[in-house]
């Protein structure tokens, strides 16, 4: 479904993603693990498009993505998250959820004034399904500002969800939440899963990358050093290397 | 009814009609900075006398925020001459608008140049 | 009503125009010191329109609209790939660019034993459409209200709408909104496109009211009190800008009370304002409470 073929990406002098391979298969959800600054968000900002490529080719679909703008690569059924949450925060939360109904399906469903200046009422019951989804109900009219840390974590994976993805990239879903809401994360990446979402799910806690993914990729100073499932990579010794005494 | 026929005047195309001429002359008091203004209204050549006549002003930046209070003129010694007092913010170029009502309606605009020694047209 | 009680209402009605565009811009996140040159392109236009050609007003006010909304997508089209502050400083130069066209623009025709048109700095007189038609000053008054209600209710409509959330989601984060599928270009380019035509119907019916304009009334002054009004006023509703005008034009000048100081107080206000509201008095936190509350 994506395919990185060496992939690079250099600032300066700096190699942050440098002749990277991978590829996700529909279906699957796929680990991004690394020690920080191992190019596993610049990653992610390069197949969201938020700059361009230094070298290589990422394949989307059999569509190549390099002419691609941002918001097209949504219309193709790419969405994402942030490391650092970003929410629409003057807006309420139903609105966040309101906004990022940007899908093609949505295109077609309604007609250009009807999206764009029609009322609440023709997309209440999807974005009803969103918030329960996320355990956000009883908090749609709050200013997403004011919402707590883990709140917030939840309406941004429920705005990347408003968008229908076909493939979801997740950026440290998991930073800063206690066990509990871990727990819940995991089952809802489990539930997309079932939804026939594709994810890519970059995360330094490893109970839940090792828990989730069926294959995990392990960057270290942009490249490559080790791929399969969770057991495999565990007993990979560059891993090791590369998280316990690395240079 | 009123607003149906302002509609259709909306609509209609303009005539010509022959305009008043306007000219001023003004003291300057010596108090900040109030002036005393003689306005000489002409028509066709012919002194104008008899408008009711109000006298305002603007500066040339930001007229809608810089205005003075539009005062009434009362009537000069000479046939079509006026007099009003002008209260102005401050000294320099101002536009005076001169609204005419009753047998004549206009509105004239005149520029001048505002000095404690009294007043000179704009070049 | 006194005639100056309706030259003041007017006036507010008529700087409400350019301040809302002003304020449609700053809601989509961009400060735009250029929406006088608009103004000034839809006063020109229309002075043209009903003055020169002997358009009837509602004519030449479209056409001015349909220009400044052209002028306005000229400009955005190179400066909105600048950022923040390039963009502010690319406005104000057009703008500035703008003006001097118009102290270089002679263009007069002969009508009767007068010379009529645009004449440089001397500025263009006799746009006496209303005089022609003896349409008085509180006609006039109630047909710019009527406008401005009117352009309010469309306001207020894409408030609620999809539309006006996602202008106020790409104005806090474009980034952001880029990755929510939200064509960030073309919206912009529209709501520039929309602020233009906006400020030209200020200008088109300015330059009726006035029947004279010259290229200084559309010197920087007016964009920068237009940006202010929406910034003192707020940014979570339409409201904001129309609050700026009033408490400005309506209580500052009309009850003369500071007399020369009022820009002093003026500039001062604002600088407070953006200290401890930098989204104005009405703005969405405000907003949001007030609507939980009704």
């Amino acid at each position: 479904m994506l395919e990185l073929k060496a992939v690079s990406r250099h600032f300066g002098g700096v190699r942050a993603v440098d002749g990277l391979d991978l590829t996700v298969n529909e279906g699957e959800i796929v680990g991004l693990i690394g020690p920080n600054g191992s190019g596993k968000s610049t990653t992610v900002n390069l197949i969201a498009g938020l700059f361009p490529l230094t070298a290589g080719e990422i394949v989307f679909r059999k569509q190549p993505l390099r002419d691609v703008p941002v918001h097209g690569r949504l219309k193709l059924g790419i969405a994402r998250t942030f490391q650092s949450i970003r929410l629409f925060g003057q807006l309420s939360v139903w609105q966040n959820l309101w906004v990022a109904q940007n899908s093609p399906e949505d295109r077609s469903r309604r007609g250009f004034f009807a999206r764009w200046l029609g009322g609440q009422t023709q997309v209440r019951e999807e974005i009803a399904q969103l918030l329960e989804f996320s355990a956000l109900g009883h908090k749609q009219n709050e200013l997403a500002a004011n919402l707590s840390f883990g709140e917030q974590r939840r309406l941004e994976l429920a705005r990347a969800l408003a968008a229908r993805p076909k493939l979801l990239l997740l950026d440290e879903p998991a930073a800063g939440m206690n066990a509990e809401e871990i727990g819940q994360l995991r089952q809802r990446i489990v539930d997309l899963r079932a939804k026939g979402i594709t994810v890519v799910l970059i995360e330094h806690v490893m109970e839940l990358v090792m828990g989730v993914t069926d294959r995990i990729a392990v960057l270290n100073f942009g490249q490559k050093i080790a791929e399969g499932t969770p057991a495999q990579v565990q007993s990979d010794p560059a891993v090791k290397k590369a998280y316990l005494g690395g240079s | 009814m009123r607003f149906l026929l302002l509609i259709c005047v909306f609509l209609t195309t303009s005539a010509a009609a022959q305009r008043v001429d306007a000219n001023l002359d003004c003291k300057y008091t010596g108090k900040d900075f109030i002036y005393d203004c003689v306005i000489r209204l002409s028509r066709g050549g012919e002194p104008l006398s008899g408008a009711q006549l109000s006298v305002g002003a603007d500066m040339p930046s930001m007229p809608m925020a810089h205005s003075i209070k539009p005062v009434k003129a009362r009537s000069g010694k000479k046939p079509g001459e006026y007099a009003a007092r002008l209260d102005l913010e401050m000294p320099g170029e101002w536009t005076v608008k001169l609204r005419l009502a009753g047998p004549v309606r206009d509105l004239l605009i005149v520029h001048y140049n505002f000095t404690e020694s009294g007043t000179a047209p704009r070049k | 009503m006194d005639e100056y009680a309706i030259g003041v209402l007017t006036n507010i009605g008529l700087f409400s125009f350019v301040a809302l565009s002003a304020w449609l811009l700053l809601v989509a996140g961009e400060l735009s010191f250029g929406q006088q040159a608009f103004f000034g392109v839809g006063a020109y236009a229309a002075g043209i329109g009903t003055a020169m050609l002997g358009w009837p007003l509602p004519l030449a006010a479209l056409a001015a609209m349909a220009l400044g909304a052209a002028a306005a997508a000229l400009v955005g089209l190179p400066t909105l790939r600048l950022r923040g502050l390039y963009f502010t400083m690319a406005t104000l130069a057009a703008a500035e660019m703008l003006r001097i066209l118009f102290e270089l623009f002679h263009w007069q025709i002969a009508l009767g034993d007068e010379r009529i048109g645009p004449d440089g700095t001397q500025g263009f007189r006799g746009i006496r459409w209303m005089l022609e038609r003896g349409i008085e000053p509180l006609d006039f008054l109630a047909m710019v209200w009527i406008l401005l209600i009117g352009v309010m209710v469309i306001f207020l409509r894409v408030e609620n709408s999809r539309l006006g959330a996602t202008l106020r989601a790409l104005g806090h984060d474009p980034e952001l909104a880029r990755s929510a599928g939200i064509d960030v270009d073309r919206l912009k380019l529209g709501v520039v496109a929309a602020g233009g035509a906006l400020a030209a119907l200020g200008g088109a019916l300015f330059a009726h009211h006035n029947t004279y304009i010259e290229p200084r009334n559309f010197d920087i002054m007016l964009g920068v009190h237009s940006l202010a009004y929406g910034l003192i006023g707020g940014l979570g509703t339409a409201f904001g800008p129309l609050l700026g005008v009033v408490l400005d034009i309506g209580v500052l000048e009309a009850t003369r009370s500071l007399q020369g100081y009022r820009m002093i107080v003026f500039g001062g206000l604002v600088a407070v304002l953006l200290v401890f509201r930098p989204r104005g008095l009405l703005d969405e936190r405000v907003v949001h409470w007030i609507r939980s509350r009704a």
